[in-house]
């Protein structure tokens, strides 16, 4: 056929190539399959050094699979990659990494937690062993943003504080820190002004100037034929063919990436629109969008279009009632109001999103459970679902769109993307809805199911409802729409027809109508200002440290003012014996908060804390029974030997098994609480002399144990701050992927912190164990609890990523002085249980507020 | 058309193979297991397991967890032995009070995790904890009080033959398997579960869902707690602590999935006689309590192992 010819030639200039020079990265015969989906169907490329390759192709043609399969993240079916003529594997994101090949992905793979310096050597960094070496970090990073004329970034500011384009040039500067031969530019635009675009190809042409081989995707062809040497164009997971630009015109170039019969295959438009069913006016919504007015007809496709991410997917994701609004709506020319889903939906609106599997399907469930969902409280209240009607509308929604399944009961999980598609279709196409909007209808459905989408939607239309299509994909919204609404920074610039529009005009209206704002300042939305300019100096860095321990200060602050009341209401609070009291009881809770400190900082739990202490006091109340040191070097090791088991345990559960952390440790939980009363079935045993000397032994009146802990806890800190292993520990626990991708071994990591928390809490059952001086299977109860308290107290996320050793440190205090004061105060011991409960709930609580607060403003 | 039907449901719910397993091993162990007085007192102490894991169900379906269940099957027993006084009389307010208090405690969960969106593990591990120290306190630690005769009949007389607290526990769950799989309720529990993004989307107020679905796990926990308490007859603080982990294990050997979504209330039914048979089943020979801990450990571990086996294997 003549796509198999195409890519012969496509092929056979590519060995005509390595006669002369090796190319930088060749790849042969690449083929992948998810399931089933073929994603690439043995695809050919190759790229010399010192040339920009652009690849192209529709979404879903397999450019990001492709660039995933060179970066190391996914492992290809089969085929053949060569790095400098000699062929390799690449079995990781870190090998990848060391042929030097390094990515730079659309939706950045960066640690928001972490600041600019970190990021940019994450998973490389300078220094030695165990600790990083800061200063060198910096001078790396700085020389790095200054050769790509960036110096102004502040390399302590976090990434969650910086704007798109920001963080774009961080991941690019990560990028060139392993100076790599080859870079893959992942749609690096996207998100990108017409400033910004051209700074990025100043920065392409350097890197291609000194020899590395840029592979460039895109499919924006102003940009392509702007900075490509030659361009591959990708279809359906197959090469379509190679050609240097200068040998290619636009037409040709949509022609091969388009397919003729699929260039020619849009249903005709709508000849004579009907009367206006929804019109809106003034509709505004901060940050978002300003001003937009429009009316959509019966009978017509009307496009939205523009830049992505210009406001064109928040209006109407507005009206669906996914973000505040003001401005006023009409419905067949009465008012509504909206303002949820579910008013959307009882108004007659529907919305089909973007991310068909994350907001529109229900994976597990059946055909027949996803189509009625939405219809259920129409047809049954809250009752009695009628199961005859049920089963015809899913019999009918399925043959309506041609579904291809066994029955309706068949889960949508087993369903490729087209027919996936296909049902969420047949879900709103039952009844009689008034507007349809449609985001990226075809993302990832294959070339013949489009065309059937794109008929269907036509025929909605001509059955009078109006249709509103949001689309990434410039050349669908120009085949599809009647008009089209061109987007830029909130505001619609410019209308113009299906018929007549063309992807430079709407890109170029989109562009011009951009820097226009700019220049003129006024109309800019003011929303997007305060993204795109610098937000103040403390939240940027400079004052990194201040902003780290702001709540740890806050929290030393209340404990203070707690003790000072403390010690008006009784005077022994503040007595040496009192205090020196206080701090063995605050000494292994703090031990144990450190260790599930570390599981929760990566967003998991460990439930088995509390039995491991309890089995700890009975294993000792064995072992150390006389008064030999022996007995208690044998207590010792025993104790953090069933620490150790107890950890790997949780880590093969968690990490090999993929057991969810909560169910995992509370199958551990039991095991071990097993174990403690198999070895001490009730309270008893008597811990020997010398045991008891060791472990509640006083440096002057200091315990000599809360020294050990708080010593720990420093040392955790400047790991966590300085440390190889903090920049772990935050890497993966703010954003697995970003870490994944770096080449850091995140199930390493997350093994390696259940070990340390139940080596932490085998620790604290030795202090316990002193303390009680016998063995008793409930002694370590009341601290699978209070451990996450004292964690979350500290102000630790539960979510992961964020939190400080110091701050445990000083919740396990907050948590010690307060059960102090409560016993000063005559308050019944039992009373304990509720405050440890309900301050556990105000902290957790209050944590997730702020975030919502952070998040709304 | 019979047998099939019998083979669908073996291969879609396991469990119920693995519960007549488990008895014909037991009973081949010990033939004691085989006499009807054993069977009827299985089924007997089943129905309190069985209404907790019932609850627990839904708080798993929604893709969270209920550990207050220990806690508020303690305080229904507190508070209805404190109430009744062992007075028939008095029955009905302390059976409201304790409805009451359960609604309140699930509401309260609810509102934790869905609005104010704490992790529920922490949200109801830290209820839990306030839970049991509200009994201690209310108590001073030495509980008084006593069920009332009349009530102690749905916990220890039968009805037609078989124990009155199996005939509510089945009674009520399979009115709530009913309410899960026919009505819009259940399915809007299960897409909350499966995909909450997508209910909200769908128009599903995943909120009152998740409200209304801590609501349920407490009610049915007050229910267990109510049924114990009818059986045992006195109040006892540590009379919940047992039902933490039971629950979760009768669930997750259900096949329900942690993940939220998937699984069913006529499973769980299958996964508390299967808890209650292993429990019964060691008691007669003879292994200790802390084996038993140790064996419903990994009883947990398997059956999440298990099931994903099963599923992929179906899904191939």
């Amino acid at each position: 056929m003549m796509l198999d010819a195409v890519q012969e030639e496509a092929t056979g200039t590519s060995v005509a190539d390595r006669l002369v020079a090796p190319n930088a990265l060749e790849l042969v015969g690449i083929k992948k399959s998810f399931g089933v989906v073929r994603a690439l169907k043995g695809v050919s490329f190759a790229c010399r050094p010192g040339e920009v390759h652009v690849l192209m192709g529709e979404n879903g043609a397999g450019k990001s699979t492709l660039m995933r399969i060179i970066a190391g993240v996914w492992r290809p079916d089969a085929g053949v990659i060569r790095v400098r003529g000699a062929e390799v594997a690449i079995i990781g994101p870190r090998q990848s990494q060391d042929l030097g090949i390094a990515m730079v992905y659309q939706d950045t793979r960066l640690v928001p937690d972490l600041d600019v310096a970190q990021n940019i050597w994450l998973g490389r960094e300078p220094g030695g062993a165990v600790l990083v070496d800061r200063a060198a970090m910096d001078r790396g990073a700085q020389a790095i943003l200054d050769r790509l004329g960036i110096a102004t970034l502040p390399l302590t500011a976090r990434i969650r504080d910086l704007s798109v384009a920001e963080r774009q040039i961080v991941e690019i500067a990560r990028a060139l820190t392993t100076d790599p031969s080859v870079l893959i530019l992942d749609e690096p635009t996207s998100a990108l002004d017409a400033a910004e675009i051209q700074h990025l190809f100043v920065i392409v042409r350097q890197l291609r100037a000194a020899g590395t081989a840029v592979i460039f995707i895109s499919h924006r062809l102003p940009e392509v034929f702007a900075i490509a040497d030659r361009i591959t164009v990708l279809k359906d997971g197959e090469v379509v063919g190679t050609v240097d630009r200068d040998k290619v015109d636009h037409e040709q170039l949509v022609a091969m990436m388009v397919g003729r019969e699929m260039a020619l295959a849009y249903p005709p438009r709508a000849t004579a629109p009907g009367a206006a069913r929804l019109v809106v006016e003034d509709l505004s919504s901060d940050g978002r969008f300003e001003g937009v007015r429009f009316a959509a007809r019966a009978g017509e496709v009307l496009g939205l279009g523009g830049i992505q991410g210009n406001g064109q997917s928040d209006v109407v994701r507005a009206l669906f009632g996914l973000a505040p609004w003001t401005g006023r709506v009409m419905l067949d020319s009465t008012a509504v109001r909206l303002g949820t889903p579910a008013r959307a939906i009882r108004a007659g609106i529907v919305y089909v999103p973007a991310e068909r599997q994350k907001e529109g399907l229900f994976l597990p469930h059946s055909i027949r459970e996803n189509t009625s969902l939405p219809h259920l409280r129409d047809w049954a209240g809250l009752g009695l679902i009628p199961a005859a009607r049920e089963r015809d509308v899913t019999r009918a929604a399925i043959e309506r769109f041609a579904t291809k399944t066994p029955s309706g009961e068949q889960s949508v999980a087993s369903l490729s993307g087209g027919n996936q598609q296909k049902v969420v279709l047949g879900r709103w196409t039952v009844g009689d809805p008034k507007v349809f909007i449609f985001e990226d209808p075809t993302r990832g459905v294959d070339v013949a199911t489009k065309l059937e989408i794109y008929r269907r939607i036509r025929t909605l239309a001509e059955a009078g409802a109006a249709v509103i299509l949001v689309s990434s994909d410039l050349l669908e919204l120009i085949g599809l729409s009647d008009r089209i609404l061109v987007f830029s920074r909130g505001r619609v610039v410019n209308e113009v027809g299906g018929a007549e529009a063309t992807e430079e005009g709407i890109v170029g209206s989109a562009v011009d109508a951009g820097t226009t704002a700019l220049a003129g300042g006024g109309i800019k939305a003011d929303g997007d200002a305060a993204r795109a300019t610098p937000a103040t100096a403390p939240r940027r860095g400079g004052h990194a440290m201040v902003a780290r321990y702001a709540s740890a200060a806050l929290l030393a602050a209340l404990v203070l003012a707690l003790g000072l009341a403390t010690s008006r209401v009784s005077s022994f609070f503040l007595s040496p014996g009192n205090l020196s009291n206080i701090a063995s009881q605050v000494a292994p809770l703090a031990l144990v908060a450190l260790g599930q400190f570390f599981v929760i900082l990566l967003g998991g739990i460990d439930l088995s804390v509390g039995p491991l202490i309890s089995l700890v006091t009975a294993i000792v109340s064995y072992t150390a029974t006389g008064e030999s040191l022996g007995g208690v070097v044998l207590a010792v090791v025993a104790s953090l030997a069933a620490g150790l088991l107890t950890g790997a345990l949780n880590a093969a559960l968690v990490v090999r098994l993929r057991i969810p952390d909560l169910i995992a440790t509370l199958s551990s939980y039991s095991i071990v609480f097993g174990l403690a009363l198999i070895v001490r079935p009730s309270p008893g045993g008597l811990v020997g002399d010398r045991f008891l000397d060791i472990f509640s032994a006083n440096v002057g009146p200091v315990p000599a144990a809360a020294i050990v802990v708080v010593v720990l806890f420093l040392l955790a800190e400047l790991l966590l701050v300085r440390g190889r292993l903090g920049q772990r520990l935050y890497g993966v626990g703010s954003n697995a992927e970003a870490a994944h991708v770096v080449g850091i071994g995140t199930r390493a990591v997350r093994a390696l912190a259940y070990v340390v928390c139940a080596i932490c809490a085998a620790g604290a059952g030795l202090l316990i164990a002193a303390r009680i001086g016998s063995g008793d299977p409930q002694a370590g109860a009341s601290f699978t609890l209070a451990s996450v308290t004292a964690v979350v107290v500290g102000g630790v996320s539960v979510f992961g990523g964020r939190g400080t050793a110091i701050g445990v440190l000083l919740g396990a205090i907050a948590v010690g002085v307060m059960q102090n004061a409560l016993n000063l105060m005559h308050v019944s011991a039992y009373f304990q249980y509720v405050w440890t409960g309900g301050l556990t709930l105000i902290a957790v609580a209050g944590y997730s507020l702020r975030l919502s607060r952070r998040r709304a403003l | 058309m019979l047998g099939q039907r019998a083979s669908t449901l073996l291969r879609r719910s396991p469990v119920w193979v693995a519960v007549v397993l488990l008895y014909v091993v037991a009973a081949i162990v010990s033939p004691a297991m085989l006499k009807p007085a054993q069977m009827l007192n299985i089924l007997q102490v089943t129905a309190f397991l069985g209404l907790v894991a019932t609850g627990q169900t839904l708080a798993l379906l929604t893709g969270g967890i209920d550990l207050s269940v220990a806690g508020v099957v303690t305080m229904t027993n507190i508070i209805a032995t404190s109430v009744m006084l062992g007075q028939d009389s008095r029955i009905l307010p302390a059976v409201l009070c304790c409805l009451v208090a359960g609604a309140v405690v699930g509401i309260v969960n609810g509102i934790l995790i869905a609005v104010l969106r704490v992790a529920p593990i922490i949200a109801t591990l830290a209820m839990n904890s306030i839970l049991f120290g509200a009994a201690l306190v209310f108590t001073g630690g030495a509980p008084h009080g006593a069920a009332a005769g009349a009530f102690n009949v749905i916990g220890q007389g039968s009805a037609f033959g078989l124990p009155a607290s199996a005939i509510c526990w089945i009674v009520i769950t399979l009115g709530v398997a009913f309410a899960m799989r026919r009505t819009t309720f259940g399915r809007w529990v299960y897409a909350v579960g499966a995909n909450e993004t997508a209910a909200r989307l769908m128009g599903v107020p995943t909120r009152s869902v998740l409200v209304a679905a801590y609501a349920l796990s407490a009610t049915l926990a007050v229910l267990g707690g109510l049924l114990i308490t009818a059986y045992v007859g006195n109040p006892s603080l540590g009379i919940g602590n047992q039902f933490l982990l039971t629950s979760v294990v009768a669930v997750v050997v259900g096949g329900t999935a942690l993940t939220g979504g998937i699984g069913s209330v006529t499973a769980t039914i299958a996964g508390a006689l299967f808890v209650t048979e292993l429990t019964s089943f060691t008691n007669v020979a003879q292994v200790s309590t802390g084996a038993q801990y140790v064996i419903q450990g990994v009883l947990i571990a398997l059956s999440v192992v298990a099931y994903r086996m099963i599923g992929s294997r179906g899904t191939a």
